[in-house]
């Protein structure tokens, strides 16, 4: 198992290394000169001269390139152009707000999307079938800000059971924290446990055709055991695809979400740096979310032979 | 005979699939009994409804697509066809047990052999977990797999094909049952493995006292293994015989055909006798005899008259009243 790990992750160094040269290269991507558009409308041309010298922008690629990786290795994104601290500093901040909502969230999802997938493959074309398949289309269709918005409405202003806006630290106590994270937490399950439904139902509708089901009931297995130990055990794999690729979504904040409840996450943050042209933060987010994502996929991996004895990787 | 000497009576089945809409006849009209600690065969094509009637006893169809349009299947004077689920599924894997033909797909992947032995046994006996695990180890020595201990936690993928039809078997006999149904318990298998897991069960069937029903498409399989025979075609059973007369005298040309069909390695003809024609679609049943379109000796009553069973002794029966009359005559 130890070395699985470890070769995965060896595995993973040359894609992390192209989403680290993509991570610099978007400096040059930019149409224009950078330093220009990071100085704004109506810079003075000494300004200009110092952004291209703090960024390094008047040495060669090459020279920029390695200083870029260097830099990197020695866990140094550089600092924000906007923010008065250093993109690791600013990112480091803001994470366990996003985190804390991905964990919370997911932690409602999982549960629901499973039950709700497996009753309606269980009950496959009855009216319970139908039912849970349109709210969960519902759920996936309906736009996030629309639901949250008017959740505030309901929860906040109206019954006043839940905080409508900020985030209260972990350290704070769990009740507190728990508390501010419900109601947006809920709002992205919505979306998240109709997907999750979607595919944990037709993941069981395959099995559910298989021939050990049948063997299963011939053995006079009760219909519980059937669909759970039999039927779900064999869709693990399908299921921890789909929660893996929500969580490493979650990972890189929840822009409209964050921004409706005011959460200070890393997807506001993101959302801060683009608007306001601050690159090096663009650069060392974007940097970040696809080192998570990487990590994600590989825990996923690694979990798939846990939960499925065929699978192996040598 | 009474019907008490038999522990399972098949009466008048007739079994209905829907099919775009229709309901489609897949067995009609099947009689069959089972005696104590006997070995019934049946015999016939794919398609012939003789796996329909073997899911029907334990009732393991597709509820909404299926429709039992009449009959009864008595077993220990109950009907199991109206017993209720619970009722039902104490009888499942306890007193009647099915293997089934493909062991590669039969096994849940993801559970040791092991855990789907033992599951048997948790279900109908209560045991535990490391109870359940000493009883597999047992089974699977009963149906000869060396080395039983380590192989009680092995995965269904790392087993050869006759591995997997023992660690069916294992997992059906476990409680004892009165009945055990192998449908085409052989016809996945190498040949050499199939001799194998014929003997196999054989020997279970002799230790245990176990009635068992034999489906096979292969004649040869039969023949060695069952004490009465039941040909069924297109969903009709359309020949049936205690004991050996069936293949010294087949009462019906359709048992000639599958007869004719058995590869025999002295015979000097190159090419393997087959039966024109294929089996009609069960949604358009032909008139008349259901062989005749078939048939190298259908005279024009058999276009005509649908043929009921005939009795010709207490050992024989068939649906073929032309030859019966030759018999008589």
């Amino acid at each position: 198992m130890l070395r699985l790990v470890a070769v995965r992750l060896t595995h993973a160094v040359p894609v992390l290394l192209i989403i680290a040269v993509l991570a610099f290269l978007l400096m040059q991507l930019l149409p224009g000169d950078p330093a220009v558009l990071m100085a704004g409308d109506g810079a003075s041309a000494e300004a200009i001269q110092q952004i291209r010298e703090r960024l390094q922008l008047d040495r060669p690629l090459w020279e920029q390139l390695v200083s870029w990786v260097t830099h990197l290795l020695s866990g140094d994104l550089g600092t924000s152009l906007t923010l008065n601290q250093t993109v690791v500093s600013a990112v480091a901040e803001r994470l366990p707000v996003s985190l804390s909502l991905a964990v919370v969230s997911i932690a409602i999802t999982v549960p629901v999307g499973i039950l709700l997938g497996v009753i309606a493959a269980a009950a496959r074309d009855s009216w319970i079938d139908v039912a849970v398949m349109a709210i969960a289309l519902l759920g996936v269709s309906v736009p996030s800000f629309w639901i949250a918005i008017l959740s505030v409405i309901l929860f906040s202003v109206t019954l006043g059971w839940l905080p409508s806006a900020g985030y209260v630290p972990l350290s704070d106590g769990f009740l507190p924290w728990l508390l501010a994270l419900l109601q947006p937490a809920i709002v992205l399950a919505l979306f998240q446990v109709g997907f999750l439904a979607r595919m944990t139902r037709s993941a069981m509708l395959d099995v559910l055709d298989q021939d050990f089901i049948r063997t299963a009931r011939a053995k006079g297995a009760p219909e519980s055991r059937v669909l759970w130990k039999h039927g779900f055990r064999n869709t693990l794999i399908a299921v921890l695809t789909v929660v893996g690729y929500i969580f490493s979504l979650l990972i890189g904040g929840s822009v409209i979400v964050e921004q409706v409840f005011a959460l200070p996450g890393v997807g506001r943050l993101v959302v801060q740096a683009v608007l306001a042209r601050d690159y090096p933060l663009v650069q060392g987010t974007l940097l970040l979310f696809g080192f998570i994502f990487v990590l994600i996929n590989i825990a996923t991996d690694i979990l798939y032979v846990v939960v499925d004895p065929r699978v192996r990787y040598d | 005979m009474q019907p008490s000497d038999n522990i399972l009576s098949i009466e008048k089945l007739t079994v209905q699939f829907r099919s775009g809409g229709r309901w489609i006849t897949a067995v009609q009209d099947v009689n069959l009994d089972l005696a104590d600690r006997e070995c019934l065969g049946i015999v016939g094509e794919s398609g012939s409804g003789k796996s329909v009637t073997a899911l029907t006893v334990l009732g393991l169809h597709p509820p909404k697509s299926t429709r039992i349009a009449s009959g009864r299947i008595r077993y220990q004077g109950r009907d199991l066809l109206t017993l209720p689920p619970r009722a039902l599924g104490r009888i499942r894997g306890a007193e009647i047990a099915m293997i089934f033909q493909d062991p590669m797909s039969s096994l849940n992947p993801v559970l040791t052999i092991g855990d789907q032995i033992g599951e048997t046994l948790r279900i109908h006996q209560g045991l535990g977990a490391d109870d359940a695990q000493k009883k597999a180890v047992e089974l699977l020595d009963m149906v000869r797999i060396p080395d039983a201990r380590r192989r009680v936690a092995e995965y269904p993928h790392r087993l050869s094909g006759g591995m997997r039809q023992r660690v069916m078997i294992a997992m059906a006999i476990a409680c004892r049952p009165k009945i055990l149904i192998a449908d085409e318990p052989t016809t996945a298998l190498d040949v050499t493995v199939q001799a194998q897991i014929l003997n196999l069960l054989r020997e279970l069937r002799r230790e245990l006292g176990m009635s068992v029903i034999l489906i096979s498409h292969d004649m040869g399989v039969i023949s060695e293994f069952t004490d009465k025979i039941a040909v069924m075609y297109a969903g009709q059973v359309v020949e049936d015989a205690v004991g050996a007369g069936l293949f010294e005298q087949p009462m019906h040309p359709y048992t000639d055909g599958l007869l004719r069909a058995i590869p025999d390695i002295d015979s000097d003809t190159a090419r393997l006798a087959t039966i024109p024609g294929s089996i009609p679609d069960p949604g358009r049943p032909p008139e008349g005899c259901r062989f005749h379109p078939r048939c190298p000796e259908a005279v024009p009553t058999c276009r005509q008259t649908a043929p009921a069973m005939i009795r010709l002794s207490e050992q024989r029966q068939t649906r073929c009243p032309p030859r019966a009359a030759r018999r008589s005559a």
